[in-house]
């Protein structure tokens, strides 16, 4: 396209050799990444278009070849009437049981992030930071690590193999997420605001209500992103601590692709992937820029 | 009453006042035609007026295992268990499997039970396991169009007549093996090519698990045609390929052979090819020259319950995985033929799987029949382990001689015992 000779650049003016340095610049940054940009997407582009293909073309011709032919019955089966979990009623069970865990786990964790992150930057007392910096080791936990203590504890709750006892698990393991984000959020709101709200005689309550939360919506877009993408993702608590049809999303996922000696679905499988990855995907189209702005910028700017 | 509606039921009956048989089945069938086959039997299950329950395990018998543990430690064993030959042997040590004898008795199973299983079922001499099916494992699956492009006019009998014939597929520039390998693959062919070389060094190393024997002359002998066929006749592509697309290349026309349990026709049957045309199955080469049959077969064991409930829902469970209905409609899901030998296959089944049917009854007959150790039928997993990965080493390392491939599974072996 750009073929820049050196003789040519001798006797131009300056300014072109750096309009044409300029595009070539460009032009090379747009083509790398177009290009990893095409690494990324082949493989989703692949999983797309098997889940359109007919089953039978795709044991005869492979996983990764262009389709020959085009149906959408995969989708349906895949929401209700694949035999999943040793039940055959696709995966639409287990997608509402991911929705119910998540959108209450998630609005748990965010309002007691908010409320705790109020507190500990708004109204410190003895030992509020030591208390905050205990509550930051639960960033560090791996799930692994209380995997045997939640066993123990959803078990003499009553809580084992339900989706309560999952709702549980993740309000308490996000509350050291959404605290740490709100509270370092909240601390960039000038204490004065504050003092001068008391002054006036609003309470703990009305500071909160009027002042805090008119502020908030770029760290709750961001706490609610990072914690519905989470949970609804969360695999080993959902395969651990639930079964058959009680089980979130991903663990159905993965018990349709363990199949022994039994023919593989590849269509079915294919739609159900991208079936259980809408959820996240819609959040992060809807709110993906408040999460970047969130995450970066303070409350008052 | 659909499964839903029993399903409904089952969540909002607070504790049915009357009695009626329950189970709750432990079980690896989770996804796709096995799912569908469980499902009829719950409705048949449920017909009967059991309350019915599943729990399905996505994966392999290790997760079972583990879950199966977790619940006897908690003191709840479930009512019946989706287990294997040397499990089911295990756990009836334990003393906690339940004894089925009476129904057994009642029902005549003795008479209609491949004999073969009998000691998987009954190791002790009294019944714990109901046998659901029989995979046979030693089949040779073929592709006609390669075999007659290549001049091979028919199915090798012998191994000497199948290396005549991979040399013959290899130089018209076919794949003569369609391979892919992994632990259970390779030993499942491994197997089938000890057996078919020589049966009592089969039965002695890989059904008594006895060490020394597999450091024979014959041990090694089975090794050397292993590397002839991995390097010769199998293709490079075998590595990192899926297994599901074995069976594919041979209907397809890319390779002459594909060697492989009886699944292979719900394989071959879901990519749209058909038996005759695209396919011919044949039993793998034996040098015996009698017919021969490897057995694996899926069955379900059941535990010591206190509940009257639950043991009258044991006994109709049993009855009804051994009834003539349920063999029938999960073998043809299955590609697998009845664990009953009293089945008529003449209609709903494939052509491989009556062909297996009638191997199946000749070889009780010549005293050739034996279980399957790749697939976990014989000897206790971790020495199994222990063996299959011996062999996927010997497979990967193609400068590994013979002689060293016999000692490192012998070796492998010992460290187990």
């Amino acid at each position: 396209m750009a073929d820049v000779s050196l003789d040519q650049v001798q006797d131009h003016h300056a300014a072109t050799v750096a309009a044409r340095r300029h595009f070539l610049t460009r032009f090379v940054i747009y083509g790398l990444l177009v290009i990893f940009a095409a690494i990324y997407l082949v493989p989703l582009l692949v999983v797309v278009l098997n889940s359109f293909r007919d089953q039978q073309e795709i044991a005869r011709n492979g996983l990764i070849s262009l389709p020959r032919s085009f149906r959408l019955e995969a989708w349906g089966q895949a929401w209700s009437t694949y035999c999943i979990g040793g039940t055959c009623e696709g995966m639409q069970r287990n997608f509402y049981n991911s929705l119910k865990m998540t959108i209450p786990a998630t609005i748990i964790s965010t309002a007691v992030g908010a409320m705790n992150g109020y507190i500990l930057s708004k109204w410190r007392f003895k030992g509020s930071e030591a208390l905050f910096t205990c509550m930051l080791l639960g960033v560090f936990i791996p799930g692994q690590i209380s995997l045997m203590p939640w066993a123990f504890i959803l078990g003499n709750l009553g809580l084992s193999n339900s989706t309560y006892g999952l709702i549980v698990i993740h309000v308490i393991q996000g509350i050291s997420f959404t605290t740490l984000f709100c509270r370092n959020y909240y601390v960039s709101i000038p204490d004065d605001l504050i003092k001068a709200a008391r002054i006036d005689g609003a309470g703990f309550w009305r500071i909160f209500r009027k002042i805090i939360l008119p502020l908030s919506s770029p760290i709750l877009i961001v706490t609610v992103i990072w914690q519905f993408t989470g949970i609804w993702n969360e695999y080993l608590f959902g395969v651990v601590f639930t079964s058959g049809q009680q089980q979130p999303i991903t663990a159905a996922l993965v018990a349709l692709t363990a199949s022994g000696t039994n023919v593989r679905a590849y269509d079915v499988m294919s739609a159900a992937v991208l079936i259980g990855a809408l959820p996240p995907l819609l959040i992060y189209l809807f709110g993906g820029k408040y999460f970047v702005r969130g995450l970066t910028q303070g409350a008052i700017k | 009453m659909t499964a839903l509606a029993a399903a409904v039921a089952c969540t909002f009956a607070a504790g049915a006042a009357f009695a009626e048989p329950k189970t709750n089945l432990l079980h690896q069938w989770a996804t796709g035609s096995d799912a569908q086959a469980i499902a009829k039997l719950g409705e048949m299950f449920t017909a009967k007026g059991g309350k019915w329950e599943q729990t399905s395990i996505a994966g392999h018998t290790a997760n079972t295992l583990a879950k199966l543990r977790a619940d006897v430690i908690a003191g709840n064993a479930p009512p019946a268990v989706q287990l294997k030959g040397p499990e089911i042997a295990e756990w009836n040590k334990t003393g906690m499997t339940a004894d089925l004898d009476e129904l057994a008795a009642s029902e005549g199973w003795e008479k209609v039970v491949a004999p073969e299983l009998l000691p998987v079922m009954k190791p002790t001499g009294k019944w714990v396991a109901a046998p659901m099916n029989i995979h046979r494992i030693n089949w040779l699956w073929a592709s006609p169009k390669v075999m007659q492009a290549a001049g091979v006019t028919e199915m090798p009998k012998t191994w000497a007549e199948f290396n005549a014939a991979c040399d013959k597929i290899v130089a018209s520039g076919k794949i003569c093996i369609s391979h892919s390998t992994a632990d259970w693959t390779d030993s499942t062919v491994f197997e089938v090519v000890l057996y078919g070389q020589d049966i009592d060094l089969y039965r002695k190393a890989f059904v008594e698990g006895d060490v020394e024997s597999m450091r024979s002359p014959g041990m090694v002998k089975a090794f050397q045609q292993m590397r002839l066929m991995t390097t010769k006749y199998m293709d490079p592509g075998m590595v990192g390929r899926d297994w599901d697309s074995m069976s594919a290349l041979v209907g397809k026309g890319d390779a002459a052979f594909h060697i492989m349990g009886d699944w292979t026709i719900g394989l071959l049957t879901a990519a749209g090819f058909k038996e005759g045309t695209d396919y011919v199955c044949a039993q793998a080469p034996t040098d015996w020259g009698k017919p021969g049959f490897i057995l694996n077969s899926d069955s379900v064991v059941f535990f010591k319950q206190k509940d009257q409930d639950y043991i009258d829902g044991q006994k109709l469970l049993a009855s009804l995985i051994l009834s003539p209905d349920f063999q029938t409609v999960f073998n043809q899901a299955k590609g697998s033929i009845p664990a009953r030998l009293d089945i008529d296959l003449s209609k709903g089944f494939n052509p491989c799987q009556q062909l297996s049917q009638k191997d199946l009854q000749a070889s009780i007959k010549d005293g050739t029949l034996v279980r399957s150790m790749a697939h976990n039928m014989t000897i206790p997993q971790k020495m199994r382990g222990a063996i299959m990965d011996s062999i996927t080493e010997f497979v990967a390392t193609p400068d590994m001689s013979p002689e060293d491939g016999a000692n490192a599974m012998a070796d492998a072996a010992e460290a187990q015992k």
